[in-house]
């Protein structure tokens, strides 16, 4: 009888409401198409000021970061929109649109540059598009595949990941950026081993957004509480202070003496520990694997020791878990870049940066670069506008809003820490050394080697699945095999 | 018991049982009508979704990295996924996660939904409470998940401590806690959807069946076997079928709690197929990898379709 | 539900006393539905009570569920730095308009492979359950290319129209009419109505529970989606929530309290959405697949 139930029962009331929905249902469907044509044009026609809208309202609320700058983000941002609604039509501003990834303490300084940019000359027009960091690599590479007509004019990459690009010819050859000193004088003034990251087998693919050499960070605080005066220089130190920063209560740590991420994305905190040992993931050529290298396995067998049997370090954590344990004094170094003053700030963390601890074999940070990149595909108006950019970029002016706003170190060889009264962070991620490598840069197997070979190999390593000589000798295999496929 | 109510309930998930019409106009007529409805969804699908099934199974025999032009390479993705142990990997742990999932889910769901068609205080909230975690996202809520699952200030670690499980070194980064946790928050997501399947299926059995099993002298759980159980299975089925579907296409709660860690414990075919396509730009092995899903997804239906059909035709 | 519970005791015709109504097993039936509710929401509840949270209340140990001290300044971020209130119009319009012609086009859809005879049906119907095995991951980079050369790339049309129908709601409905009694369309055969009349007056009527749980299922699905507007919109004003939250997610510090104010907005309509339709919900699928 329930079976009936169904339909006798809710039939009459229901009935006129079904209609009902139906009706509502082809209506929506004909507003959304509606929606859809009306709106194609506003896309094209409104994105410029729709874009830089979110941002513009975020630098006002980073009131010191701007002060210089962002006079008036409302009407500098309403204004090109209005000229590249007339440019639809013909004659005006050549578009590039932007892609970038950057957040948090970078966005406001961005925004006013970008505008500044913008006020500056009349020939082209910078349209910020912010999108997250994982899926702006994601979009590249579909609307690449799309013959690039989608995509950005100039995007945002790390320079470990271009060499992917240039491998398949999807990014712009610039050498005309940094030989042609008549339009763009300010590429003159940039760090050279900042332009050397910019460069794959003699050629230039990018131009620097930043540029920084990793250091420790460490809590003075915590540091001060155990009763160290100064930060680890060497490993040996580092072991010792390890050992008073690590505190284990009721079987497990209560703070970590370091946050050594060992994910994907932090693996690059392990490459200083294993070329100050000697050794490294693959050769400075990128040529051949160094993993099975004695040097790299006494390094690793210093390491992984210490964090898996004496617990300086979590395990697991990705790039914003650890930095989430430093920034609340749960773990008392870091191995950092410029991106953890403002958040450190924040988080009332009493911080020291200091090189990483000397090795075996010397001092040698790991040199980190954002770059912009511009897709093969830029028309020459585009790509002279990237250009543009990227020169206005590097010069006096916006280095002193980028780095004001941030704490970052300059791109330029002509500026130093004494420009900038207000920051006092600036020069503490200068470069530490002249030894200074990237990681990977231009190994087009690079990421492959990191997150399909190196990753799995050190977290097998810490959860104690073998011996750091065995599963490094077996992955340096696999990593030169990656290595010959890919040259 | 009354046969022809069960008879009724033959599945009804083989086409063929649509053909039951045995009056009304002719079949021309409704052919006509068919394909007239049919035609707005089948314009759609045919475009949108087996046109890109289509080029991802051309794709699938070429070598493409996404910004070059695929490169026709015969059955070379094929014969290299034979004799990838990350593929066998992926295809081992994709076995176990969806077997696992799937099985506990739908045995999890009927029990649940068991408890919550009997009459007791606060019964709204609990259906409500059940199903909630199916209407959220799980990319965001995974974000949630491993905040609780964290090792140092995770509070499912905490209380867990308290009664004494310990997860060592961390319950996404211990070898084999980590598939035990994306499981859970798989089954945990779903559940509540399964749940109202099931409620709604359970209060479709009539009555009286329940009351001549029980003049038969029948206890509660003899009753479940013999009334719900049987006239359940066609609803299993639809679940069942649901879930596999679902769950061999796992991929949100993964990527986001452990990457496919530790050292690809946690690497189902999805996961692999956006790691090898996406990052290693690898995108013809990647949808040769999509192949063998789709293979094991349809043995897998048919062998359920075939299993409670015949369970039910006993009855 | 009320309906339900008539049903189940429908042999106790006096009005039952306090203890009958509510006896010991019902008292521990409530108290196991409790504990699984709890288990349940946890993580909800979490991130509820964890968008109020400063960073080092979130990451201080012992760990607590409720907030050690209260703060709001997590959803002003968020409404500072995004333009919430747009992305919730797009997303809704989004969301909207891709569920209800959804309903539309698999209902009828799924009428014609349930109810009627036609050469091919099981052709088709094949053919759907094929469909709905392909990972989407797979599909994404073709499916853009096809936008692509159609020129619908960061266009509204182009965002939705590939959604306006699914395999999976036309599995579903289809299952679901294969349950309803075939008298009524037989008796409305019979007086010469058309088919499109059948379904309009008699069919879909008797579809009301698997339209809502079969909404509720699009809508929560596309509510939340995040790749796809991601890649086929290009600035966050013309984007849905998931993708302006994602912004939320830098490469190297994420603000967690932030992160969850913005999630627990963007799950609030679909909660209330929820709380409406849950009424007439579990009887949602109540035929489905069981006749």
């Amino acid at each position: 009888m329930s079976s009936t139930d169904l339909p006798t029962t809710p039939g009459k009331p229901r009935s006129p409401l079904r209609g009902r929905a139906v009706a509502v249902g082809v209506v929506a469907m004909v507003f959304g198409v509606a929606a859809c044509s009306s709106s194609k044009h506003a896309t094209t026609a409104s994105s410029a000021s729709e874009s830089t809208a979110p941002s513009a309202s975020a630098s006002s609320s980073a009131p010191a970061a701007v002060a210089s700058s962002a006079s008036a983000p409302a009407p500098s941002s309403a204004a090109p929109a209005a000229s590249s609604a007339a440019a639809g039509t013909g004659s005006g501003p050549t578009k590039l649109i932007f892609w970038e990834f950057d957040n948090g303490p970078d966005t406001p300084s961005m925004t006013s540059i970008i505008n500044n940019f913008n006020k500056s000359q009349s020939k082209y027009q910078v349209v910020d598009v912010n999108i997250n960091y994982q899926t702006l690599a994601q979009k590249i590479l579909v609307t690449m595949a799309a013959g690039g007509s989608d995509g950005p004019g100039m995007f945002t990459t790390s320079t470990d990941t271009i060499s992917q690009y240039v491998a398949n010819g999807s990014v712009a050859n610039l050498d005309d950026f940094y030989s042609t000193p008549a339009s763009y004088p300010d590429a003159a003034a940039i760090l050279p081993a900042a332009v050397a990251a910019s460069h794959i087998k003699g050629h230039a693919y990018a131009i620097p957004e930043n540029f920084f050499d990793e250091g420790l960070c460490y809590n003075k605080d915590l540091f001060a509480k155990a009763g160290i005066a100064t930060p680890p220089a060497t490993w040996a130190d580092f072991a010792t202070d390890a050992n008073k920063l690590t505190i284990i209560k009721n079987g497990r740590p209560s703070q970590y003496a370091i946050a050594l991420g060992d994910q994907n994305d932090t693996s690059q905190f392990w490459q200083p520990l294993l070329w100050n040992g000697g050794g490294g993931v693959v050769s400075d050529d990128g040529k051949t694997s160094l993993l099975g290298d004695p040097k790299t396995i006494s390094a690793l067998q210093f390491w992984v020791n210490g964090v898996k049997n004496l617990h300086w370090s979590p395990i697991g954590d990705q790039g914003p878990a650890a930095q989430a344990l430093f920034d609340t004094g749960r773990a008392a170094m870091f191995p950092c870049g410029p991106w953890v003053v403002g958040t450190a700030q924040a988080g009332h963390i009493n911080l020291g940066v200091a090189p990483m601890p000397a090795g075996p074999a010397g001092n040698f940070p790991w040199a980190g670069s954002i770059v912009f990149a511009v897709p093969s595909t830029d028309t020459p108006e585009q790509k002279a506008a990237a250009e543009a950019f990227g020169d206005f970029w590097n010069n006096k002016a916006s280095q002193f809003i980028f780095s004001n706003g941030n704490g970052y170190p300059t791109t330029r060889t002509d500026m130093t820490p004494a420009d900038f009264p207000n920051n006092p962070w600036v020069g503490s991620f200068s470069v530490f050394a002249s030894t200074s490598k990237y990681y990977l840069a231009g190994v087009p197997a690079g990421t492959q080697v990191n997150n399909d070979v190196f990753v799995p190999a050190l977290d097998k390593a810490l959860a104690g699945q073998g011996t750091v000589q065995d599963l490094f000798t077996s992955a340096s295999k696999a990593a030169q095999t990656l290595l010959d496929k890919n040259p | 018991m009354s046969t022809t109510e069960i008879a009724r309930r033959r599945p009804s998930f083989l086409p063929g049982h649509s053909n039951q019409g045995k009056k009304g106009r002719t079949p021309r007529g409704q052919s006509r009508a068919a394909w007239l409805f049919l035609s707005p969804s089948l314009l759609i699908l045919g475009v949108f979704v087996v046109y890109p099934i289509g080029r991802a199974l051309y794709l699938s025999f070429t070598r493409y990295s996404l910004v070059k032009p695929p490169h026709w390479i015969g059955l070379q993705n094929y014969s290299t996924l034979l004799k990838d142990p990350a593929a066998r990997n992926a295809i081992k742990n994709t076995v176990l996660y969806g077997a696992v999932t799937t099985i506990g889910g739908v045995v999890l769901a009927l029990l649940i939904a068991v408890l919550l068609n009997q009459r007791f205080p606060f019964r709204g909230i609990a259906r409500t409470a059940v199903f909630v975690p199916f209407i959220v996202s799980l990319s965001v809520v995974s974000i949630a998940w491993s905040y609780l699952l964290d090792p140092d200030i995770g509070l499912l670690t905490y209380w867990g401590s308290k009664v004494g499980i310990s997860a060592g070194q961390g319950f996404l980064v211990n070898p084999n806690l980590a598939m035990v946790s994306v499981i859970v928050v798989g089954i945990w997501k779903y559940l509540g959807f399964y749940v109202v399947m099931y409620l709604a299926a359970l209060q479709s059995i009539p009555r009286d069946l329940y009351e001549a099993a029980a003049v038969d002298g029948a206890g509660p759980v003899r009753r479940f076997f013999t009334v719900t159980w049987p006239l359940l299975s066609n609803q299993t089925m639809l679940v069942a079928i649901i879930a596999t579907i679902t769950n061999l296409q796992v991929f949100d709660q993964i990527f986001v709690l452990t990457q496919g860690g530790p050292f690809f414990r946690t690497e189902t075919l999805v996961v692999m197929m956006y790691r090898v396509g996406f990052q290693n730009l690898q995108f013809g092995y990647a949808a040769a990898l999509s192949w063998v899903l789709v293979v094991m997804l349809m043995i897998v239906s048919a062998a359920q379709v075939a299993y409670f059909r015949r369970r039910t035709v006993q009855y | 539900m009320v309906a339900a519970s008539i049903r189940l005791r429908s042999s106790s015709a006096k009005r039952p006393s306090w203890q009958s109504r509510f006896s010991l097993r019902q008292g521990i039936y409530a108290l196991v539905a409790l504990s699984l509710s709890f288990a349940f929401l946890l993580p909800i509840i979490w991130m509820f009570f964890a968008s109020f949270r400063t960073i080092p209340d979130l990451s201080a140990y012992p760990p607590k569920l409720f907030p050690r001290s209260w703060t709001f300044d997590n959803y002003t971020q968020v409404f500072k730095q995004l333009p919430f209130l747009r992305l919730y119009r797009n997303t809704f319009l989004y969301a909207g308009t891709v569920t209800l012609s959804s309903l539309l086009l698999d209902s009828m859809a799924g009428y014609a492979l349930a109810r009627l005879r036609f050469r091919g049906s099981s052709v088709i119907f094949f053919t759907i359950i094929i469909l709905l095995m392909l990972p989407f991951q797979v599909t994404l980079v073709p499916l853009y290319l096809l936008m692509h050369n159609l020129g619908l790339v960061n266009t509204v049309p182009g965002l939705i129209i590939p959604r306006l129908t699914n395999a999976f709601g036309i599995f579903f409905m289809r299952q679901f009419f294969l349950g309803l009694p075939h008298d009524l369309e037989d008796a409305a055969r019979i007086d010469g109505a058309s088919e499109w009349r059948i379904f309009r007056t008699v069919i879909a009527p008797l579809a009301r529970p698997a339209y809502l749980a079969l909404g509720l299922f699009y809508f929560q699905g596309n509510w939340n989606d995040l790749i796809w507007p991601l890649i086929m919109t290009n600035t966050v004003r013309d984007g849905t929530l998931p993708a302006g939250l994602s912004l939320f997610n830098g490469q190297h510090n994420i603000n967690y309290g932030v992160v969850m104010a913005g999630s627990v907005l963007s799950l609030l309509p679909v909660i209330l959405l929820f709380l409406i339709v849950q009424k007439s919900f579990v009887q949602g699928i109540a035929t489905t697949g069981t006749k």
